[in-house]
C-alpha cells in the first residue's frame, strides 16, 4: 500500500511541477480568476486596473456579464475593431455605454451575444462593427465549431486554462514575462495586462499601452508591412475574394431582425484600414468583394429601418498610418471621430452623446492611439 | 458532468477514496447518491425521468417473477413501454413532428405543428437499453430478479457508464455491485493506466480531430477531393478515439473500484471484414441489438433471405438509435447492407483471415458509411461523395483549402501534428494489441519499468501541453 502511494506521488509530483509555473503566473495575476469573480473586481476594485490575460481567453463570457452588471443603454458589439469606442464620450459613461467589442467575432455570434443581453431591460440600443472579411465567400467558418456557446456559458475551463497556460514555460524562459513584472503590474488582470500595460477598461474598450511593449510585440512599421503580405499572399484575414457570402449576409439580416423584435435601434460600422492597406487592397485584383460589400450591406440595414457607416476609407476621417495600431484596429482619435460623425446622422446616438466630451474628441489629433488613459 | 472536465478530477478521486474508506454496507448507497449527482451535474431534474423508468422496471422485474403465463409477457412490455416511451418522448418527438409536418406540407396541409422544446436528457439511450436489458433477461429467466432496490438502482445509475456506456447486461454487473472489492494496487494501477490512456485519445487525439472534421463537414461543398478524404478519414478515428476514449476511461475508473464492466472496442479498424467490425466495434450495443432485435426475429434459424431481412431491419434500428435523424437511418442501412453484401460474397461463411487488403477494404467501406453519420444533412453527404473524386490532380495546390483550414485552429501548427502523432501511435498500438489479442493498457503494463514510467510521465505531457480540454462533449453524449 505503501509503495502504491509513492508510486502515486511520483507520478503527480513531476505533473504538479509542469504545473507550477504556469499555476503560479496565473494566479499571481488572477488570470484563473472565475469570471463571475473577475466581473465583480474588475467592476469594483482599482478604476485604472485593465483585464488582459496571455492564456485565459473568458473574454466572451467576461463581456456578456459585465454589460449586464452596469446595464448599459448603449452597446457596442463586433470583433476587437470595436474596442475603440469609449464611454468617455456618453453621458452617463459607463451606465449609458458599455463596449461588448471582442465577443461578436463572426456573423452568427451576433445572434449569440444578443441572445445573451437580450434579458437586460435597459439595453436600447447597439453599435454594430462588422469586419469587412466576414462577408468573404471564400473564407469558410463553421457556425457550429464545437465549444462557442461554452465560451458564453461555461463559468470556468480549468483544464483548458491549464492547457493553454503550459505555453507559459516557453514565455517565462525566454523573458517574455517575469515573476517581478507581475508583481510590478498590479492592479491590472491578467498577465498580458500586467506586463504591457494593455487591456480592457473597465467600460470594456481596449488600451494599448504601448510604453510598455513586451518584447514579442513587433513595431508598428513592422506590423503594417505584415499586413501587406498577408494582402499580396491572401493569408489571414487577408484571403482572395470576389464574391460576398450570401450566407454570412444572411445572418447578419437574421440578427438585424431580432433587434427590430426587441425594438432596439442599430448602427452599423464599416471599420477602417488603414490608408496604405486601403489602397493596397483597392489596387488588389483578389479583394473584389470589397468593392461590393458597403452597399449590400447599406441595403442589408436600410430594408430594416437602420443605418450603415461605411468607414472602409480613414481618409475620410483625416487619418494617417499612424493612426493605426496595425493595419486594421486604429486609435482612439479615429474612434471618436467616427463616433461624433454617426451622431451628426443618428439622432438617438446624437442624444446620448456628452457635448462637454466633443472637443476633446475632435480637435486633437485624429492619429492618437490613446485620448486619454 | 464530462469526464474531461476539472469537476470530474475532483469526483473521481473523491468517490474512489470514500468506496474503500466506508464499511460495505454503505458502498451501495454512496455510489447511488454519486452517480445521481453525476447525472444531476447536466439538468437536475432530469434525474426524475431515470428514477422513472428505474421504478417502473424494478417493480416489473419483481411481478414477472411471480407472474405466470400472459400477466409475465404483460409486464415485460410495461417496462419496455416505459423505457422505449420516455426514449420515444424526449428524443425522437420532434423527428416525428418533423417528419410529419414534411408530409402535411407535401400534401398541401395546414397547420404545421410546432417543435417541442426539448433537451435530450443525458445517456437516455444508453440506461434505457440496459434497463430494458435486465427486465428482458429476468423474463427469460436468465437473471434472478433483484429485490434490492438501492443495488438495482445502481445497475441503471452507475456512474462511470451512466451517459455512454457500455451497455452492460445484469448477469454482468449485477453481482460486481453487490460483491465487496478491497483495494488492490495493481488492479488500481491497471485501471489508471486504461484511464490515462482514455485521456489521451479523447483529448489529444479526438477533440483536435473534432476541430479539423468541423470545418470541412461544415461546408464540404468547398473542399477539393483530397480535403474531403482528409476529413473523413479524420473523422473515422476521431469518433473511434473520442468514444473508445470515453470507454477506456469508463472501464478503467471502475476497474480502480473492482468492478469489471464489458470490453466495448477491440481494435475495430484491424477488421478483415465488415461482419468482423461489428464484433469489435461498440461491442456492448452491437450484442444489444443481435441478442434482444436480431435473435427474436429470427437470427440464423430461418431462410436464408430472410436473414438478410432481419439484418437490415436490425441496422436500420440501429442507426435509429444512434440519432433522431434519416442520415443516421442511412448510416445504419448502409453497415447493413455492407454485411448482406459480404454474406453472399463468401456463400454465407463469416469466417475471413486476417489481411491487409481485407482491413483496408473494411476501412474503406466503415468510412464511407461514417460520412452519413457525420453530415449534418443529406445535401452535405452528397457533396462529399461527389467531391471525392474531384481535384485530385492538384493534390499539393488546395494550399488554399489547408490554409484555410489551418486558420480556424485555435492550437498553433505544433497541435497539428502532435495530433497526426498521436494518431500514428494509436493505430501502431491498437495493431499489435490486436496481433496480441490483448488490450493496449495490458501492453502497457507489460513493458519494463523504466520503459512504462517513460510512458507515463510522456503521456503526461502530452495531455499538458496539446490536450484539448473542457469545451468538447463525448460525441455519443448526444445519444
Amino acid at each position: 500500500m505503501r509503495s502504491f502511494w509513492l508510486r502515486l506521488l511520483a507520478f503527480f509530483l513531476p505533473v504538479a511541477l509542469l504545473c507550477s509555473v504556469p499555476m503560479a503566473a496565473m494566479v499571481i495575476s488572477r488570470e484563473l480568476l472565475p469570471v463571475d469573480q473577475l466581473v465583480e473586481v474588475h467592476a469594483n476594485g482599482d478604476p485604472r486596473a485593465l483585464l488582459l490575460g496571455s492564456y485565459t481567453n473568458a473574454v466572451k463570457r467576461y463581456k456578456v456579464l459585465t454589460a449586464l452588471h452596469y446595464e448599459p443603454s448603449i452597446v457596442a458589439l463586433g470583433s476587437s475593431r470595436a474596442l475603440g469606442f469609449r464611454s468617455l464620450f456618453f453621458q452617463g459613461a459607463i451606465h449609458t455605454f458599455y463596449n461588448g467589442g471582442q465577443t461578436a467575432d463572426r456573423t452568427w455570434n451576433l445572434r449569440r451575444i444578443l441572445r445573451r443581453l437580450a434579458p437586460d431591460t435597459h439595453l436600447r440600443a447597439l453599435i454594430v462593427t462588422l469586419d469587412q472579411w466576414w462577408f468573404n465567400d471564400r473564407i469558410l467558418e463553421n457556425a457550429d465549431q464545437p465549444g462557442v456557446d461554452a465560451q458564453f456559458d461555461q463559468a470556468n475551463d480549468v483544464l483548458g486554462n491549464m492547457s493553454a497556460g503550459m505555453q507559459s514555460w516557453h514565455d517565462w524562459l525566454s523573458g517574455v514575462w517575469s515573476f517581478q513584472g507581475l508583481l510590478r503590474g498590479a492592479p491590472n488582470l491578467g498577465i498580458e495586462a500586467r506586463m504591457t500595460g494593455s487591456g480592457l477598461r473597465r467600460d470594456g474598450s481596449m488600451l494599448y499601452g504601448l510604453d510598455q511593449l513586451h518584447p514579442e510585440r513587433r513595431a508598428h512599421q513592422e506590423q503594417l508591412k505584415q499586413v501587406l503580405d498577408s494582402i499580396e499572399h491572401g493569408e489571414g484575414h487577408y484571403a482572395f475574394g470576389d464574391t460576398v457570402s450570401e450566407a454570412y449576409l444572411q445572418e447578419v439580416g437574421r440578427f438585424l431582425d431580432d433587434c427590430r423584435k426587441l425594438h432596439l435601434e442599430v448602427v452599423g460600422v464599416l471599420p477602417p484600414f488603414a490608408p496604405t492597406v486601403e489602397r493596397a487592397l483597392g489596387a488588389s485584383a483578389h479583394h473584389t468583394y470589397l468593392r461590393v460589400l458597403p452597399e449590400m450591406l447599406r441595403k442589408l440595414f436600410q430594408a430594416r429601418g437602420y443605418s450603415l457607416f461605411d468607414y472602409t476609407s480613414c481618409e475620410r476621417l483625416g487619418c494617417s498610418d499612424q493612426a493605426f495600431v496595425d493595419g486594421h484596429h486604429s486609435g482612439e482619435g479615429v474612434y471618436a471621430k467616427m463616433l461624433y460623425a454617426m451622431a451628426e446622422e443618428t439622432p438617438w446616438l446624437s442624444a446620448k452623446l456628452d457635448p462637454t466630451q466633443r472637443d476633446l474628441a475632435l480637435h486633437g489629433p485624429v492619429d492618437r492611439i490613446v485620448i486619454t488613459p | 458532468m464530462l469526464f474531461n472536465s476539472f469537476a470530474f478530477l475532483l469526483f473521481f478521486p473523491t468517490v474512489t477514496l470514500l468506496y474503500f474508506v466506508l464499511p460495505e454496507r454503505l458502498r451501495v448507497w454512496m455510489l447511488l447518491l454519486a452517480s445521481s449527482l453525476f447525472y444531476m451535474w447536466f439538468i437536475p431534474g432530469y434525474i426524475l425521468i431515470i428514477y422513472f423508468t428505474i421504478v417502473v422496471d424494478y417493480f416489473a422485474g419483481r411481478w414477472i417473477e411471480h407472474a405466470t403465463g400472459p400477466r409475465r409477457k404483460a409486464f415485460l412490455i410495461l417496462s419496455l413501454a416505459a423505457n422505449l416511451g420516455v426514449l420515444s418522448v424526449f428524443k425522437y418527438a420532434n423527428f416525428l413532428i418533423g417528419n410529419l409536418n414534411t408530409v402535411l406540407g407535401a400534401v398541401g396541409a395546414a397547420p404545421r405543428l410546432p417543435l417541442w422544446d426539448i433537451i435530450l436528457p443525458l445517456g437516455l439511450s444508453f440506461h434505457t437499453f440496459q434497463a430494458m436489458s435486465y427486465t428482458i433477461e429476468v423474463y427469460r429467466g436468465k437473471q434472478a430478479v433483484e429485490r434490492d432496490f438501492p443495488l438495482y438502482a445502481l445497475y441503471v445509475l452507475y456512474y462511470p457508464q451512466l451517459v455512454a456506456g457500455p451497455i452492460e447486461r445484469p448477469q454482468n454487473i449485477l453481482h460486481q455491485l453487490r460483491e465487496p472489492h478491497s483495494f488492490d494496487t495493481m488492479r488500481v494501477a491497471r485501471g489508471f493506466r486504461r484511464m490515462l490512456l482514455g485521456f489521451l485519445k479523447k483529448s489529444v487525439v479526438a477533440d483536435r480531430l473534432a476541430i479539423l472534421v468541423s470545418v470541412i463537414y461544415g461546408a464540404p461543398h468547398r473542399f477539393g477531393g483530397p480535403i474531403l478524404v482528409l476529413g473523413t478519414i479524420s473523422f473515422a478515428f476521431q469518433i473511434y478515439a473520442d468514444f473508445s476514449g470515453y470507454s477506456d476511461i469508463a472501464l478503467g475508473a471502475s476497474e480502480v473500484m473492482g468492478i469489471s464492466l464489458m470490453n466495448n472496442f477491440r481494435q475495430p479498424y484491424m477488421s478483415s471484414s465488415v461482419s468482423e467490425f461489428w464484433g469489435r466495434w461498440h461491442i456492448s450495443l452491437s450484442t444489444w441489438f443481435r441478442d434482444y432485435v436480431y435473435i427474436p426475429l429470427g437470427g440464423n434459424r430461418v431462410s436464408v433471405p430472410r436473414q438478410y431481412v432481419n439484418l437490415m431491419l436490425t441496422f436500420l434500428l440501429c442507426g435509429l438509435w444512434h440519432g433522431a435523424s434519416w442520415t443516421f437511418v442511412v448510416w445504419g442501412g448502409l453497415n447493413g447492407l455492407f454485411l448482406v453484401l459480404e454474406r453472399l460474397g463468401s456463400g454465407g461463411s463469416r469466417q475471413r483471415s486476417p489481411s491487409l487488403l481485407g482491413q483496408l477494404r473494411t476501412f474503406v467501406l466503415v468510412t464511407l458509411a461514417w460520412i452519413f453519420f457525420r453530415a449534418a444533412t443529406f445535401r452535405d453527404a452528397f457533396a462529399v461523395l461527389r467531391g471525392i473524386p474531384h481535384g485530385w490532380s492538384q493534390i499539393l495546390s488546395p494550399a488554399r483549402d489547408v490554409a484555410m483550414i489551418r486558420e480556424v485552429w485555435i492550437a498553433p501548427l505544433r497541435g497539428f501534428v502532435a495530433t497526426f502523432m498521436a494518431l500514428g501511435v494509436l493505430i501502431v498500438v491498437d495493431a499489435l494489441a490486436s496481433r496480441r489479442g490483448k488490450e493496449p493498457h495490458e501492453l502497457l503494463g507489460a513493458l519494463p519499468s523504466p520503459v512504462r514510467w517513460a510512458t507515463y510521465y510522456a503521456a503526461a505531457a502530452t495531455l499538458l501541453f496539446v490536450g484539448q480540454f473542457g469545451q468538447q462533449q463525448f460525441i455519443y453524449f448526444q445519444f
